[in-house]
């Protein structure tokens, strides 16, 4: 296997996808989440001891999403466990994060809080969500974050329904006082991939919204599209509300490499053919500009994986890369692959 | 007055060697910094002793590579800067240690 992208040993940093339990019905979802939890969703007494073990073991980086985070019972306990080993990150779209709550999560020693924005008003985002009241508890939860001194980012996924608004919604931003701004592409995901037609931007609709940004003053901007496209996969690693190491959220469809309740996560890391080969950037194309600037190469696998079938395949999220694809057709679903060589280049 | 620097309590390290650098969490307020090697080395010599020592095994480390980390200043200037992300915390060396001397 060739190493174009940065090697690990080991991963510092890892996503938990915590639960698929949330109270909104967004029609992009990717966790194709539900009210209730699902059965098989580890408990809050399962995580704390495996969070010990990972961080026995050098993860030093937690990033908590979901569904929602803070629908997870006993959340806070987890919270609680993690924050005095690792940094943590916590992506919520905010409904019932009041002052008090947001003060309880600075006690705890959040590091830091991403709140989704699925448009600039009340319209855009509540028809997004599925929940009526959902705009104004997710500005709420901005501000009540920033009050409570937790640094705070918003994302937007980028879609036909927040491409208009995203000026709007990055000064709704700076205005309740958060840091950054993370622009994500849309995952041919869980009911996003149902939602396509009705969400998904050509490449060439994607790069005007981009380009037309225009960012506030002390907001900064995140964003993965070129000369920015990374493979982030050299370092990914994340384990999804069953368990299971999945290495990133975003390859939640595609890939199952084992039970991380079970098997060490760096065991895996290490000795899974097909999260190696991801995290190696041996692509078939790579874009100079991306590289040169992001040190890994070929974009993200799991658009890759999504559009053409084949894991090395070009990012067609990348300009330079995208060689004619329309990413407003929805990919066809994938078959789920266990872990193994056979699925590294169809 | 002599002072001492040690790490700041609750501060855990998280060493990436494959990539040359190592990963430091503070947990209050929390913060995660990404060092580079000779800030990374000093952070490692401040086990307590005094700045001198700690200094001595610095340029003793880095003094035969060369490079910008055995440039004069650089030791002070790489406390400095662990002292600022709240690293490591300094104590000034009591009389009696003085005395005893
Ligand atoms: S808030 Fe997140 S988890 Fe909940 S429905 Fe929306 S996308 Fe799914
Ligand atoms: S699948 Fe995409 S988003 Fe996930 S780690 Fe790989 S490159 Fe990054």
């Amino acid at each position: 296997m060739k190493h174009s992208n940065p090697v690990l040993d080991t991963p510092p940093k890892i996503t938990l996808g915590i639960t698929e339990t949330c109270p909104m019905r967004c029609s992009h979802c990717y966790a194709d989440c539900a009210n209730a939890p699902k059965p098989g969703e580890l408990t809050d007494a399962q995580w704390i001891p495996l969070i010990r073990d990972l961080a026995e073991n050098g993860v030093i980086q937690a990033y908590f999403e979901g569904g929602e985070p803070l629908a997870k019972p006993g959340f806070l306990n987890i919270l609680r466990a993690t924050t005095p080993l690792m940094m943590t990150l916590v992506r919520t779209h905010g409904i019932g994060l009041t002052a008090d709550l947001a003060k309880e999560l600075g006690d705890i020693g959040l590091g830091r809080g991403l709140v989704d924005l699925l448009g600039a008003d009340a319209a855009t985002h509540d028809a997004a969500t599925g929940m009526l009241g959902s705009f104004a508890q997710s500005t709420a939860a901005i501000a009540n974050l920033v009050a409570a001194g937790i640094p705070t980012d918003v994302l937007v996924i980028l879609t036909a329904h927040t491409a208009p608004q995203l000026n709007a919604i990055a000064q709704h931003a700076a205005g309740l006082g958060a840091k950054r701004i993370g622009v994500l592409r849309l995952y041919p995901l869980g009911r996003a991939r149902a939602a396509w037609s009705d969400l998904a931007l050509s490449m060439a609709a994607q790069t005007q919204a981009l380009a037309t940004l225009r960012m506030p003053k002390g907001l900064e901007l995140m964003q993965s599209w070129h000369p920015n496209n990374k493979n982030c996969c050299w370092q990914a690693a994340a384990i999804n509300a069953f368990g299971r190491a999945i290495g990133c959220m975003y390859l939640r469809d595609y890939v199952d490499f084992g039970d991380a309740t079970k098997t060490p996560y760096n065991e895996i890391f290490q000795t899974d053919p097909l999260y190696r080969a991801l995290r190696s950037g041996d692509v078939e194309e790579s874009c100079g500009d991306c590289s040169g600037t992001q040190g890994s190469h070929g974009g993200c696998r799991s658009t890759a994986y999504a559009f053409h079938g084949r894991w090395s395949a070009p990012d067609p999220f990348d300009l330079t890369l995208n060689h004619g694809v329309d990413l407003t057709v929805p990919p066809p679903a994938r078959a789920k692959g266990g872990s193994g060589a056979d699925h590294l280049v169809a | 007055m002599p002072i001492t620097w040690s790490l700041k309590p609750g501060v855990r390290l998280r060493p990436i060697p494959e990539q040359e650098c190592c990963l430091a969490y503070v947990p209050r307020p929390p913060a995660l910094h990404g060092l580079n090697l000779s800030s990374w080395l000093v952070l490692t010599l401040c086990d307590g002793r005094e700045q001198r020592e700690i200094g001595r095994d610095y340029f003793d480390a880095v003094g035969p590579s060369g490079g910008p980390g055995a440039t004069p200043g650089a030791f002070d200037s790489a406390l400095i800067q662990l002292e600022a992300l709240g690293l490591i915390e300094r104590r000034a060396i009591e009389a009696t240690r003085k005395e005893t001397a």
